[in-house]
């Protein structure tokens, strides 16, 4: 009797820890779209920041700062964290050299993204000579993006059944083919599903970024799209504050007359930028999957 | 080499295959040869990577104390004044702080363990479906969200919150502990579910058929049983916890106060760097300092990430 | 076993060769081939030899190394680190069983089907397109393999209309064929089959050993087989392994019916394995 209503308490508390955290999950979304949403219009995602005296104005330098950032990172890490994760896969053999990798792996995924920072800060702010630039940015977040890559494309590719290896293998095809022409197409969503949700993590991150690509964003010209010229957008070694980092910046400093409504706004921004890397992932990943598996 | 064609009934036709097995494929075996060059490159770029980033922050963090610029006793004391004119001055004392990141880093912990672990047991044990079509996605979402996004929410809901209960300021050791449980929350939940997961059906099916309860199958067979697994998990979060820079500045309040009153607005170390690295003069020993917090951040990263070996280890053999 | 038994089985070793001679031409010839696994000895100095246009058939209780013996003849082994292969492998007059021969270009000349069907995850067309189209297959080379192929494994009339959907939509009778029109693609000399039919039901085995029949006309056939029916059917010679020894080669009808071993009787007779 005793045994049965313990059973019956705990088994409400569990149902208590669930609903807890639903909750907690609800009210952060729905208390950050309240907020933003009604900020959010054509000038926010347009316009550039109003001045420090009248506010207003919007976010569009951020906005793009933040999309092309993460496109910068994303060419610096796929092709390594392809690599990475083939070497993984397909020819590392056990041993200390392995272990090592696996080691460096789990190290860099957990470092504190502000450490990350610092690390951009010296070697690719300072000893670089580029400064506060896109591409310290791009760097500093590839080094703690790319070991989640890494292990993203190891997984998806051992996830593909080894008859499908030794089919292409017994017919004579060489084991860099296989790779290219076999393993990675059937591990395509499981790589796919990976990618855009790193890329999600990399959209938000703002730490690592404020001592590499700084927190400013030079006025910028978007109809020059000459990669050298210093009000391109396009540059790479111009400085460039993203969405994550301007919210942390206006919340800091709170010179802004409107500062919170702007905060407002961003985030809810990047709650929804956050939420379609989240919902594709899962799309692609399936969308992919199916195709290669059953009918076009 | 042997040629041995001298079996009786051989009629050999000279095909092309000798031939060719004898003049390997070039252009193949080059492809090869590249492909696995370009893979070992990339497992390559990660060690290295990681090494100069040791090398580097180590040698920025030790290099105030080997200058002379600080002293170790100064550093570890509990006096801040970077700018002091006072008499012994300028105080680096970082005390506060280290203690600050752990108070926050165990009290998160604290709360968010219970939470996460029941919630994983939820997910396996009570309703797996209900867990894996609603909770799941849920936590997934919960990872997603960028942490100054939980700094924004710390900022305009619980801090007023907190001061409109208390009559204090608001921002608060309670503040950061709140949003850092909520931000570690899916660490632990996801690598509790992964261990609970693993444990084989039939250690259940054992429990049950000796007429236990699920809550005793649950505490006694299988918190037991993965309890390394779900240390791992808390670990990871603490680890998450401890790094975590944004979303604690700010809404702790950024004074140099010990960390023992839950309502008195305190520092962490990754506060005081994200405020101060980019006010201070590079080379003056008010930014030395904060390199050295930053080698302390990274050394914990390496005590935590040690840890786990550890547990995992144990979990192998138990 | 008993040590009884492995004295007969070393004695048996002259009987075995050589084999009454007919017209048959060797197509490759195993001398004294050893695997090790680690330290375990899964195949133990064998001596055989294939027959060109014949089908012979590797026969023997499960472990016996019947499926380690046939994918040396490819060189499959190779991707098994552990694994250790010694002895010669002679193919027109050249030792394949050497580390600096290209283990692709010989798998290339020596096709495998394995026992469970495993297509790829790629459109029928694929499938069979996809290797010769490395080797330098033109389009409308591709196109007439794939049609060629399909036709001799008798899947052609089943799948034309549906060339560009996956493999995978098709039962597990004809992924199987479709495995072996992609060995035959490239145009092998030789086709290994381990179990083919071991997954299959009765009714698309039948269909493989009428394909397989069929195809020893422009191939020669070596196929691992746990049916006793089976080899008895289909097969020319027939090589009897236990315990990583080859016990007994034949011809099928002669080991059939007259085995010369005690390991061979007890085994037909089903009084193990
Ligand atoms: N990759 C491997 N590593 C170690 N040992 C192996 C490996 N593959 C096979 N063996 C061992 O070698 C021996 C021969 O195995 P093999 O697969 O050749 O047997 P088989 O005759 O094909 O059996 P079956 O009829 O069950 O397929 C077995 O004892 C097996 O355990
Ligand atoms: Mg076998």
């Amino acid at each position: 009797m005793n045994a049965k209503l313990t059973d019956r308490i705990a088994t409400i508390c569990f149902y208590l820890i669930a609903f807890l955290i639903l909750s907690v999950l609800a009210i952060l979304i729905g208390f950050i779209l309240y907020q933003g949403l009604h900020v959010i219009d054509w000038t926010f995602i347009t316009q550039p920041p109003g001045s420090i005296l009248t506010g207003g104005g919007g976010v569009a330098p951020q906005l793009f700062n933040s999309f092309y950032l993460l496109v910068l990172t994303m060419l610096i890490t796929i092709p390594i964290g392809l690599g990475g994760g083939i070497y993984m896969a397909e020819y590392a053999k056990p041993g200390k050299w392995t272990q090592m990798i696996r080691l460096s792996i789990e190290v860099l995924s957990s470092l504190p993204s502000i450490v990350v920072g610092l690390f951009g800060l010296l070697l690719f702010v300072q000893l670089t000579g580029w400064g506060f630039s896109l591409l310290s940015g791009a760097l500093a977040l590839s080094v703690f993006n790319l070991p989640l890559m890494v292990r993203v494309v190891e997984q998806a590719i051992s996830a593909v059944p080894k008859e499908q290896t030794e089919a292409s293998l017994a017919l004579g095809v060489t084991h860099w083919q296989t790779i290219m022409k076999v393993i990675l197409p059937a591990a395509l969503p499981g790589i796919i599903t990976g990618f855009i949700l790193a890329s999600g993590r990399v959209f938000g991150e703002a730490a690592a970024l404020l001592f590499t690509a700084g927190m400013t964003s030079p006025v910028l010209d978007f109809t020059n799209w000459d990669p050298s010229s210093p009000t391109s957008p396009l540059n790479p070694l111009r400085p460039a504050s993203t969405l994550a980092v301007h919210i942390w910046k206006i919340n800091s400093e709170s010179i802004v007359s409107d500062a919170s409504k702007i905060a407002a706004g961003s985030s809810a921004l990047l709650i929804i930028g956050v939420l379609i890397f989240n919902l594709s992932a899962r799309f692609l990943g399936q969308w992919f999957y199916k195709k290669l598996t059953s009918t076009r | 080499m042997e040629q041995v064609t001298n079996l009786p009934n051989k009629k050999l036709e000279e095909t092309s295959l000798a031939e060719e097995l004898r003049s390997p494929a070039k252009k193949l075996i080059r492809i090869e040869q590249r492909g696995r060059i370009y893979t070992l490159l990339s497992a390559w770029i990660l060690i290295i990577t990681l090494f100069s980033l040791l090398f580097f922050i180590t040698s920025k963090g030790i290099m105030p104390f080997i200058h002379g610029e600080i002293t170790l006793q100064n550093f570890f004391s509990t006096h801040w004044g970077p700018t002091s004119a006072e008499p012994g001055g300028p105080f680096f004392g970082s005390i506060n702080f280290i203690l600050g990141s752990l108070m926050v880093t165990l009290l998160s912990a604290l709360i968010s363990a219970p939470l996460g672990i029941g919630a994983a047991i939820f997910m396996t044990e009570i309703s797996p479906k209900f867990g894996r079509k609603i909770l799941q996605p849920a936590i997934e979402i919960l990872v997603g969200i960028p942490s100054v996004v939980y700094g924004f929410i710390g900022l305009t809901l619980i801090v007023p919150f907190i001061r409109n209960t208390t009559g204090s300021i608001g921002f608060s050791l309670l503040a950061g502990v709140i949003v850092l449980s909520v931000m570690i929350l899916p660490t632990i939940v996801s690598m509790s579910v992964d261990t609970i997961q693993s444990i084989p059906q039939s250690l259940r099916e054992g429990s049950y058929a000796l007429g236990a309860t699920r809550w005793q199958t649950i505490s006694r067979l299988l918190v037991r049983t993965s309890l390394p697994g779900l240390m791992t998990g808390v670990i990871l979060g603490m680890a998450r916890a401890f790094g975590e820079a944004l979303a604690v500045q700010m809404v702790i309040g950024n004074s140099p106060n010990l960390p023992f009153q839950l309502m008195k607005p305190i520092s962490t170390l990754t506060s005081v760097i994200t405020l101060n690295m980019g006010n201070t003069v590079q080379g003056t020993p008010y930014n030395s300092v904060l390199w050295s917090m930053a080698l302390i951040l990274l050394l914990m990263t390496l005590f935590f990430i040690l840890l786990i070996r550890l547990m995992t280890q144990r979990g192998k053999q138990g | 076993m008993t040590s009884q038994a492995v004295f007969q089985f070393q004695t048996a070793q002259e009987n075995i060769h050589p084999l009454p001679q007919m017209e048959q031409v060797t197509q490759l010839e195993a001398k004294q081939v050893n695997v090790f696994y680690g330290s375990k000895h899964a195949v133990k100095d064998i001596h055989l030899s294939l027959y060109k246009n014949s089908v012979t058939a590797f026969i023997g209780p499960s472990g016996c190394g019947k499926s380690t013996f046939l994918r040396c003849l490819n060189r499959m082994n190779d991707t098994i680190p552990s694994a250790k292969v010694t002895g010669e492998i002679m193919i027109d007059g050249i030792n394949m069983n050497q580390s600096e021969l290209n283990a692709t270009q010989i798998r290339r000349h020596i096709g495998m089907v394995f026992q469970k069907p495993n297509p790829f995850m790629k459109s029928i067309f694929e499938n069979i397109a996809f290797a010769p189209r490395l080797y330098g297959a033109s389009k409308a080379e591709c196109k007439q393999l794939v049609e060629e192929s399909l036709q001799k494994v008798g899947l052609w009339d089943e799948v034309k209309d549906r060339l560009h959907h996956s493999a995978l939509e098709l039962s597990g009778g004809q992924q199987q064929r479709l495995c072996i029109a992609r060995a035959i693609a490239m145009k092998p000399s030789i086709i290994l089959l381990d179990e083919p039919t071991s997954a299959l039901d009765p009714i698309s085995t039948s269909k493989i050993e009428q394909l397989i029949l069929e195809l020893k006309k422009d191939f020669t056939i070596a196929i691992v087989t746990h049916n006793m029916q089976q080899a008895a059917r289909i097969s020319d010679y027939t090589a009897f392994f236990y315990m990583g020894d080859l016990i007994e080669f034949n011809h099928t009808n002669q080991l059939f019916h007259q085995p010369s071993q005690q390991a061979t009787i007890d085994y037909l007779t089903g009084r193990f394995g």
